[in-house]
């Protein structure tokens, strides 16, 4: 049984639930809410004049909804009125209200027209709203919902006439049409301030208000005793309604649910404003709003409205979308149409220009300020009434350096451009006054980002890009000297500040800077795998038409390159590879050997490594640099050359000398035409050659040289045409080791003969006598080749 | 033997039907409210463009109700009460408007204005509102008064009936 009651009460309660959920579901309009009161603003101008919100047909169906049955003939209980074991008849019988029949307002008629066609032909006559009329009726008597009205007040439907003294309304007024007249005209010479004045019962040509738009003091309640205060009247269609009921409800009336009685309350403009809100809508248009059929959204601003022509507007003026209202497109009809809407207005057509943003309003403090930010005073700028700007808060003044919100970029305005102060140090620095010195103006990015760039506000001696075209500059403070880009890429210069605003500065008449430059001191520098390497005024002469290419630049920049600690001294290698190539007239030879780069003076150490960017500088001329001593031949024909020194040769006239020269043929260089010519044949090698001291050594013997001795014996001894004899590198000759000096004796290694040179002759001395009775020495003969001694021409025997 | 298992059944149906009607239900609700289907009104289309066509809530029929007995109620209260309803003032001129309980416009206004032991006086005839009467308009301009307070009084007159009130307006020049 517990059990059994347990889930009987659980199903009780769900079914209770449900009960009271289709109960909300059905009501959907229980709302009674004070939201958007305000006292000063119950309604505004345009809602109360809009005669077209409904036709006559709209009157007829929304009064039809608010009764579902009418009693007409009072039969229903009572219970409204609390006494439900009563007819309505018989309530009213016993109040001493009217007797039935009871005829509601749906279904009322004067004068053979309904009351939805009276009200909507009242509503058109006077330019108001019928929606108005319906809340009049529905506050001063709950006609509309009234489910069986006494005839007594349709009398004085509309309260007019009713004093609040209590004293009973005025007879004069009487009557359902006469009532929505007598309002009509109070609304009309009031609303449109207009003191001539009619209806069909009467005229005039003044009509005062108690109450005015500005400060009045209003009461809670006719009872004095329940104060009132200070209400700020904004509209006309306000002081309409204070004009009709002369109280504001107190705070407890706000509070409280529609159809509760508080103490010192009066309901009669909260409840306009509940049934209104309830009924019809808001009572008054969105500030931003866009039509039923349109997209186009408008910012209303008193009697006019302008066209939004962009989101980032409306949000300038401090709405998101979610805050566009939509009306019906006749609602546009009731005002005046202003233009497209602009950020930049005056206020009440006064003096001060304003710029509208992040929904705030700051002024343009000069005329001077305006030029800045762009802006030329025509005398047209847009104007807005400041009645619909409460949205809009007053902030301090433009200043011309602004940021953007949530940026950290600053910029300076000057002629209708932001010049972007680059960085911190140009903010702390720079500027006059000095930027970080400055009231900064803080405004959306959007509208940041609107004003055209212009030229950055940079530091002096910075390397920047303009972001466009990627062009890298110096710039020294004054204009901007490009930089090639493959310079920028060859001294690993860090970019300073890069900008699409960069192009705007002056350029310098400057030169490119390319890799070749050259500093204040004329100290000449290839700027080479982020070094700059310095290259030794003797050298330049060898970089040929490139000589010419040195561009100065300023040493500040040179200064952010590091200097290679070795010069350039004409030979390089590329990315570290294995050729060494030497410069010769702006183009590179490769030096095939160590020994030709000994043969310059040189060492590998001073072999610098080139990146491929700058050795392309120097284009590969196709030489080739060979040691002293090596052979070579054009192509693989004879004849042979052997270099000398200094980049000549010579010829090589016979095989039978290569032995003496201890030189193999197996080693022979094939040139090119092209390349031997950097080789020109100077003369022709045989057993004799000079050295750089014009010394004379004879070579023979393979690796050995002597010194053909003057002092013992004359050179001329071996008729040697000195003048005429080719000079053999010293290098070369070092190759050779150097034995005792040649004299006028010789004599063939494992042979008996020896000879004594005279006049170019080799006589042999027969016999050691007649060696000894010449006087000569033994020590003084020396061995020679069979191919020497074979070269001398023989003369006759001693 | 059966009688049980069969109530139990019974009492196993009638839950499940419930929780299903209130599943239902409140998924029905929020639906409603969330109008996730768009079958209740677009959201965006502002209530100043819609016609509530739906029944009056129950609060607006009592209020309804209230209204009808207070208009078939009269208590009269025999004293005019009058009181200011705005003093403005403006560079040239001072406006005073008032209003009493009471509605004709064959009565009276008059406006005494006083400062040390000058006084001014005006007078107007009376308008009648929808609930009041309000005088028809004291519009004084600066040139009669000097700059300080100056002391108001407003009677109004209708038939035999009385009533007043006082002030003070700083006027400035």
């Amino acid at each position: 049984m517990l059990r059994f009651n347990f889930i009987r009460t659980v199903f009780g309660l769900l079914t209770i639930y449900i009960i009271a959920s289709c109960v909300v579901l059905l009501n959907p309009s229980t709302s009674n809410a004070t939201t958007g009161w305000q006292a000063g603003y119950i309604i505004s101008d345009e809602v109360f004049k809009n005669n077209n919100s409904m036709n006559a047909s709209q009157v007829q169906s929304f009064l039809n909804s608010k009764v579902s049955s009418c009693d007409t003939n009072g039969t229903k209980p009572a219970s409204d009125f609390g006494r439900s074991d009563l007819t309505h008849a018989q309530y009213a019988s016993m109040m001493g209200w009217p007797a039935p029949p009871y005829t509601c307002l749906k279904d009322y008629k004067e004068n053979s027209l309904s009351a939805a066609q009276i009200i909507y032909n009242i509503s058109q006559e006077y330019q108001i709203n019928p929606q108005v009329f319906i809340v009049l009726l529905q506050k001063e008597q709950g006609l509309v919902t009234d489910t069986w009205p006494l005839s007594s007040q349709y009398k004085k439907a509309a309260g007019y006439g009713c004093p609040d003294d209590g004293s009973g309304c005025d007879s004069k007024y009487y009557g359902f049409t006469k009532q929505l007249y007598w309002a009509a005209t109070m609304f009309r010479v009031v609303l449109y301030n207009n003191q001539n004045w009619s209806n069909p019962y009467a005229s005039g040509t003044s009509w005062y208000s108690p109450y005015i738009v500005g400060n009045n003091y209003i009461q809670y309640n006719p009872i004095e005793s329940c104060g009132g205060s200070s209400v700020n009247i904004r509209n006309r269609a306000t002081q309409v309604l204070y004009n009709y009921t002369p109280y504001q409800p107190n705070a407890a009336t706000l509070t409280a649910n529609m159809g509760v009685t508080v103490t010192c309350g009066a309901y009669g403009n909260i409840n306009f404003f509940r049934y209104f809100t309830s009924w019809f809508g808001s009572t008054y248009v969105p500030m931003v709003f866009k039509t039923n059929t349109s997209d186009k959204i408008y910012l209303l601003n008193d009697s006019k409205y302008y066209h939004i022509p962009t989101m980032d507007m409306l949000s300038a003026y401090g709405f998101t979308p979610n805050e566009v209202g939509v009306v019906t497109a006749n609602m546009l009809n009731l005002y005046q149409y202003g233009g497209v809407l602009s950020n930049i207005t005056r206020i009440d057509n006064g003096d001060d220009i304003y710029l509208v943003d992040r929904g705030k309003l700051a002024k343009f403090s000069s005329s001077d300020l305006y030029n800045k930010y762009g802006y030329t005073i025509n005398g047209n700028e847009q104007n807005l009434s400041s009645t619909n700007l409460d949205r809009l808060s007053f902030v301090n003044d433009l200043t011309d350096t602004i940021m953007p919100a949530g940026g950290n970029a600053v910029y300076e305005l000057l002629n209708g451009k932001k010049n972007h102060v680059s960085n911190y140090t140009a903010f702390t620095t720079m500027g006059t006054p000095i930027y970080s010195t400055r009231v900064i103006t803080v405004l959306s990015s959007t509208y940041v980002n609107s004003i055209p760039s212009g030229p950055p506000v940079l530091l002096p001696d910075q390397i920047v890009s303009d972001s466009t075209t990627n062009d890298t500059y110096f710039w020294n403070g004054t204009d901007l000297q490009q930089i090639g880009s493959g310079t920028v890429k060859e001294s690993k210069l860090g970019i300073d500040y890069s900008s699409n605003a960069i192009g705007l500065l002056p350029l310098s008449s400057q030169s490119t800077i390319y890799q070749l430059v050259k500093d204040s001191n004329n100290k000449n520098y290839l700027i080479n795998n982020g070094l700059k390497l310095e290259i030794p005024q003797e050298l330049v002469s060898t970089l040929g038409p490139l000589a010419d290419d040195f561009v100065s630049v300023a040493d500040s920049v040179l200064s952010k390159i590091p200097t290679q600690t070795t010069k350039f001294m004409g030979v390089f290698r590329i990315n570290n590879g294995s050729n060494v190539f030497a410069i010769r007239d702006g183009k590179r030879d490769h030096i095939v050997s160590p020994d030709a780069l000994k043969d310059m003076g040189l060492g590998f150490s001073q072999v610098v490594n080139l990146s491929l960017r700058s050795s392309n500088l120097f284009p590969d001329s196709g030489n080739i640099v060979l040691a002293q001593g090596q052979l070579f031949r054009i192509g693989k024909t004879d004849p042979i050359y052997i270099v000398s020194s200094s980049g000549t040769s010579l010829h090589i006239t016979s095989s039978k000398l290569l032995a003496p020269y201890g030189l193999n043929t197996k080693n022979i260089k094939s040139l090119t035409a092209q390349q031997a010519i950097n080789y020109p044949e100077v003369g022709k090698l045989g057993f004799f050659i000079k050295d750089s001291q014009d010394n004379v050594w004879q070579i023979d013997n393979s690796d050995q040289k002597r010194k053909v001795n003057t002092d013992i014996s004359n050179v001329n001894v071996f008729n040697i045409p000195t003048s005429a004899l080719p000079t053999l590198g010293d290098s070369l000759l070092s190759h050779y080791s150097t034995q005792l000096d040649l004299t006028n004796l010789i004599q063939v290694s494992g042979q008996q003969q020896v000879y004594k040179i005279e006049n170019g002759t080799r006589r042999w001395i027969t016999t050691r006598n007649v060696f000894n009775s010449l006087g000569l020495k033994s020590s003084d003969i020396r061995l020679v080749s069979e191919n020497f001694k074979n070269s001398i021409t023989i003369g006759p025997q001693i | 033997m059966k009688t049980p298992t069969h109530k139990k059944t019974n009492i196993r149906i009638i839950s499940v039907t419930t929780i299903v009607l209130l599943l239902v239900t409140i998924g029905g609700f929020f639906i409603y409210k969330q109008d996730l289907f768009g079958l209740f009104g677009t959201k965006e289309v502002i209530e100043s463009s819609n016609i509530n066509n739906s029944p009056p809530s129950d609060e607006q029929i009592k209020d309804g109700v209230n209204t009808k007995t207070n208009s078939q109620n009269n208590s009269i209260d025999t004293n005019l009460k009058v009181n200011l309803t705005s003093i403005n003032q403006t560079d040239s001129k001072i406006q005073i408007r008032a209003m009493v309980n009471a509605i004709s416009s064959q009565g009276g206004c008059e406006l005494q204005l006083t400062k040390d032991n000058q006084t001014i006086t005006k007078t107007v005839t009376l308008q009648a509102l929808p609930s009041t009467s309000t005088c028809m308009g004291f519009d004084i301009s600066k040139t009669e008064l000097a700059a300080g307070e100056w002391k108001i009084k407003l009677t109004i007159t209708i038939g035999s009936k009385t009533g007043y009130v006082e002030d003070v307006v700083d006027v400035k020049i």
